[in-house]
């Protein structure tokens, strides 16, 4: 094979563009930290890639739902602890209204205060959290509760927030369970004990009907706490599903800059070769040796 | 044999000599010429005269009458030449796809946090957050917000790879008229190199030009070219001819203006003499310039990547749409539509947000005034299995798979045309080190031929000048 003089020079041309080809490339790799600078360069990673920031994006949000729920479920919490200590009282003053030993002005006492705790439990019925009612989460009312006792809210409806692919957390309380509705709920009830002691009538027989109430509360307040220790793992378990998808993304679309350094070296290296290389090739010719 | 003819042997030698001088010094000055065939010089001995009569008897030895220089030989070779045009036809056919692709691509400009993928991220975001408190005009506002988002920029990706599709088809405008040009200048070559070779002249630089040109040829429209006896070349595309001896017949570029109108007019190439007659390209830079504008069932990489765009569009707003409907705004009334299309425009260039006011949007299904349970419902689309990312995803897949094969492709092209380029420089580029030698050995020549001519003289000094004066 003949080597001619533009074979040559086209060969240390070529060699040249090509080592400052590979060596911008690892550049553009290095100074953007990404391996992926197009989809092409990796097409199945690429999908992969898009597929695991669609789940990060995801795992923010339940992120965000999960701590908005929480504050749902920490104001029912405190709330229906505040509504159970209002019906315990609620109980011993009955017991103490329903005993013999107590006077007309001693009842017509626990009367003013049964009214008091009944007008207190409204008002902790309609608590809010963010203007939404917690007792009546989908009413757009103000209140869980009118005046006349009816409740507002829609039956079977709930607050749900989602905390997973498919998976939701109830966050509100159903007020109707809770405290009853109309002429059967908790406020009915006291405003009964209250007429009854002002009137002179045995209150002991609305002892059951106080416990039933306690015990709706009571029951409420469980659930309530159970579904708080829900969120609480799911707060944990998204944590460590996000840190989990960032390290599979960085895997993905990151590169390693150690593993850049070194490889750039090298061809800088290999450059520095090919040009001394060239430069000894292209000199030397005939001409130098004849006179 | 007399001794004058001696002389004519010597001079014969010197001219010899001097040619051989000539042509090794027009190979070095143009030894970084492109496209330069070395030439030689070619010469032969001439046999003795031959004698008629009584005078072969009388002289038996008879010599041979000095060296002829025939010719100047062009050392070229047709199968590297045209193996060189083959793959500079391929070459340039899988580098303009490989470079549509990418540029498709980097408009896509996927997986990063600019993409379209990452808006839809933020309109189910959005979508989550008027779920979790309906009613409120600040998270509707948003979500609101994030949808004129993700239709923006569907129809600025649509529109970026129909400006990309117009500005191919205006530089293969462009290049049919060069090729046009082209056809021309070999015409006129190939009239020079009949007359000049009919004549008897040296025609080795103006077969270099001619040849230089098929090979732009090739590479621009996969044009193959065939050698005649006369010394012209035809010149054929998709086995019609564009360059027939001194005539050639012109091409000319026919189709749809826009990319939208390429499904029923696709972009072709015809015969400027013949309407409607299609050409049918080889390979080439046009070949696959007009293979990137072709619509999308013929493979064309613009019209595959705004169909995608399309697809997109029309998912989110149907499945969108659905869910919409189905539910209640806060103040009670039907959701109704959340995207519309414009009338007359394809899908991702006319998808408009149909819903104004952040009062129109509509939240809940009637479990209460504040239920947000059909925005839960429509800000799950975005991880489910047939929603709106998944057809994006597959779009970008498939585009990167065929983008990345292309890549490959002109890869391959490449190594494949420099190898042939490097071959034909092998055999026919000119070696300073071989031409010096050549220049020495001509040298040589030249001084040997000078002397037999001085030696003659000094006999024939002798002869004339000297005879017959004995001791004088």
């Amino acid at each position: 094979m003949r080597i001619t003089n533009q074979m040559q020079a086209s060969f240390v041309t070529r060699s040249m563009q090509a080592n400052l080809a590979r060596m911008a490339e690892l550049q553009e790799q290095g100074t953007s930290g990404r391996r992926l600078v197009r989809a092409s360069t990796d097409p199945s990673s690429a999908a992969d890639a898009l597929l695991v920031r669609n789940q990060l994006a995801t795992e923010k949000q339940y992120e965000r739902n999960i701590a908005n729920g929480e504050g749902w479920l920490a104001t029912i919490d405190s709330t229906l602890g505040t509504v159970t200590d209002i019906v315990q009282r609620v109980r011993d003053l009955v017991i103490q209204g329903a005993s013999d030993t107590t006077s007309a002005d001693g009842r017509e006492a626990i009367a003013v205060e049964i009214d008091e705790l009944r007008t207190e439990l409204l008002r902790q019925s309609n608590t809010t959290y963010l203007g939404r009612t917690v007792f009546a989460g989908t009413s757009d009312e103000g209140v869980a509760f009118r005046d006349d006792y009816t409740f507002t809210g829609t039956a079977g409806a709930t607050v749900e927030r989602r905390i997973g692919i498919d998976s939701t957390v109830q966050v509100d309380a159903d007020g109707a369970a809770v405290f009853g509705q109309g002429p059967g709920s908790v406020f009915a009830l006291l405003d009964t004990v209250v007429a009854d002691l002002r009137t002179g009538t045995n209150v002991g027989n609305h002892l059951a009907a106080v416990d039933s109430r306690l015990s709706a509360v009571l029951t409420q307040h469980t659930v309530a706490g159970a579904r708080q220790s829900q969120l609480e793992r799911a707060t944990d378990t998204n944590s460590g599903n996000q840190v989990s998808l960032e390290a599979r993304r960085a895997g993905i679309e990151d590169v390693d800059i150690a593993e850049i350094a070194i490889d750039l070296q090298l061809k800088q290296v290999a450059y520095q070769a090919t040009l001394s290389i060239g430069a000894n090739i292209l000199q030397p010719t005939l001409m130098d040796f004849l006179r | 044999m007399s001794s004058f003819a001696i002389l004519n042997t010597a001079r014969q030698g010197l001219n010899a000599a001097q040619a051989g001088i000539d042509v090794t010094g027009q190979n070095v000055a143009n030894l970084n010429t492109s496209g330069y065939t070395r030439q030689r010089v070619q010469q032969s001995s001439v046999a003795p005269l031959s004698e008629m009569g009584l005078a072969r008897f009388s002289q038996p030895v008879r010599n041979g009458q000095g060296v002829s220089v025939d010719g100047v030989a062009r050392l070229g070779n047709l199968f590297l030449e045209s193996r060189v045009r083959q793959t500079a036809s391929s070459e340039g056919y899988s580098a303009v796809r490989a470079t549509a692709f990418t540029s498709v691509e980097d408009v896509h400009g996927e997986p990063s946090d600019n993409g379209i993928s990452a808006t839809l991220q933020k309109f189910w975001s959005g979508w989550h957050d008027v779920s979790n408190s309906p009613g409120k005009e600040a998270q509707a506002r948003v979500v609101v917000e994030q949808a004129s988002g993700v239709v923006d920029r569907l129809a600025a990706g649509r529109g970026e790879v129909a400006s990309q599709w117009q500005q191919a088809r205006t530089s293969a405008v462009a290049l049919v008229a060069e090729v046009n040009t082209i056809a021309g200048k070999v015409a006129a070559l190939n009239a020079q190199i009949r007359d000049a070779a009919g004549q008897g002249g040296s025609v080795n630089e103006l077969v270099d030009h001619r040849n230089e040109l098929t090979t732009s040829l090739a590479q621009l429209a996969g044009a193959q070219t065939s050698s005649n006896p006369d010394g012209t070349v035809a010149v054929l595309l998709g086995g019609n001819l564009l360059v027939d001896g001194a005539t050639t017949n012109q091409v000319t570029l026919a189709g749809s203006q826009s990319m939208d109108g390429t499904t029923t007019d696709p972009v072709r190439l015809e015969w400027a003499h013949r309407a409607g007659a299609a050409v049918a390209l080889e390979g080439g830079d046009l070949a696959g310039r007009l293979s990137a504008l072709a619509p999308a069932s013929s493979g064309g990489v613009y019209t595959q990547a705004a169909a995608g765009y399309d697809a997109l569009a029309t998912s989110i707003a149907t499945q969108v749409n659905a869910l919409h409907a189905t539910a209640l705004t806060p103040s009670g009334a039907p959701g109704g539509n959340f995207f519309v299309f414009e009338a007359g425009k394809p899908p991702a260039a006319g998808i408009k947000v149909a819903v104004t006011d952040p009062g129109q949007v509509a939240v809940g299904a009637g479990g209460g005034a504040l239920d947000g349970s059909v925005a839960d419902k429509i800000s799950r689309l975005g991880v489910a299995p047939d929603g709106p990312d998944s057809v994006w995803s597959a779009h970008v897949a498939q585009l990167a798979v065929k983008s990345s094969s292309a890549t490959y492709d002109a890869k391959l092209a490449t190594i494949a045309s420099t190898a042939a380029f490097s071959d034909l420089l092998s055999h026919s580029a000119v070696s300073l080190d071989e031409e010096t030698v050549n220049l020495v050995q001509y040298q040589h020549a030249y001084q040997g031929a000078a002397r037999v001519l001085t030696a003659v003289d000094e006999m024939l000094d002798q002869l004339i000048n000297r005879t017959g004066r004995v001791g004088l």
